[in-house]
């Protein structure tokens, strides 16, 4: 068996060792209260200085869009065509020029509007997720 | 390829700690989520270079540590300055280590002790992703890491009053 190296007791309190030489680090560490005491000692500070640094974490407000992206999904173009589609079909219907032209006015605003909301949702990291400790 | 969809849920959980880290770097809360807005930007703009076999945790918190290194170019004057003033009350009861105290401490180490007890602690990276992050060979963490908390620990104890 490979004398301890004192970096080994640190992996093998985290874990990191292979599972070959933790077996072989145990068996040393049973064999000895000392190393016992030193593991004991190094355990109590890596939790103290884990919950120290734990408490710094907070969940940051993120948007998640790449600048020069269009922020624009397929499904959104789909449902503003489909949008537009449907009221042009209705305005078809009126031979009034001025209700006509109101009609498409606010078909124009409409679908606007919803490429707006559309595009702003699409990519939106969520915000109100619990902070992973 | 890792698709933007994908690179979102894989950020998501990382968030906290990623603004922890970037604090503890800055000492400011909203300077730390600038760093943290931009390596997520960032992270996005590079997607393509994320080889998926290596850990995604510690590709992206090699971004983010440019992105804090950064700010700190443009923010140098303020590391002297006092911290945030948002911190939260103190809680009654024994008194514990907290992330100001454990931060100065280890701001008073040798840089590369520094870098890698804030990515350990603050980051929670593991060996494998404090080896990417770092672009160092796994084997040289176990040893750094180990000389660092022997530092850090005789730091702490030279603070104690």
């Amino acid at each position: 068996m490979t004398p301890l190296n004192p970096a080994e007791l640190s992996a093998y309190l985290d874990g990191e060792l292979s599972e070959t030489r933790a077996r072989e680090v145990a068996a040393m560490i049973a064999a000895s209260p000392a190393l016992l005491d030193e593991l004991d000692m190094l355990g109590s500070r890596d939790t103290a200085w884990r919950a120290a640094a734990r408490s710094a974490a907070f969940r940051p407000a993120l948007r998640l869009r790449a600048a020069g992206d269009t922020a624009v999904s397929g499904k959104t173009i789909m449902v503003c065509i489909a949008l537009f589609v449907a009221i042009a079909a209705v305005v078809r219907g009126f031979d009034n020029l001025a209700v006509s032209l109101v009609l498409n006015l606010v078909a124009a605003a409409l679908v606007s509007i919803g490429v707006y909301v559309l595009a702003r949702s699409d990519l939106a990291m969520p915000r109100d997720a619990p902070v992973a400790t | 390829m890792f698709s933007q969809a994908a690179y979102a849920r894989a950020l998501d959980p990382l968030l906290g700690q990623a603004a922890g880290y970037a604090r503890s770097l800055l000492r400011d809360r909203h300077d730390a989520e600038d760093a943290v807005q931009q390596a997520a930007l960032r992270g996005l703009q590079r997607l393509e270079s994320y080889d998926a076999t290596r850990p995604f945790k510690g590709w992206w918190f090699a971004i983010l540590r440019h992105c804090c290194i950064d700010i700190m170019r443009q923010t140098r004057a303020r590391r002297s300055e006092p911290l945030d003033d948002n911190e939260p009350e103190q809680p009654t009861g024994e008194p514990s280590l907290q992330w100001w105290e454990l931060d100065a401490a280890i701001t008073a180490l040798s840089p590369a002790h520094q870098e890698i007890l804030r990515l350990r602690y603050f980051g929670d990276l593991s060996y494998a992703e404090l080896a990417e992050t770092l672009g160092v060979p796994p084997g040289t963490i176990m040893s750094r890491l180990h000389l660092a908390r022997k530092a850090l620990a005789a730091q702490l104890h030279e603070d104690e009053p």
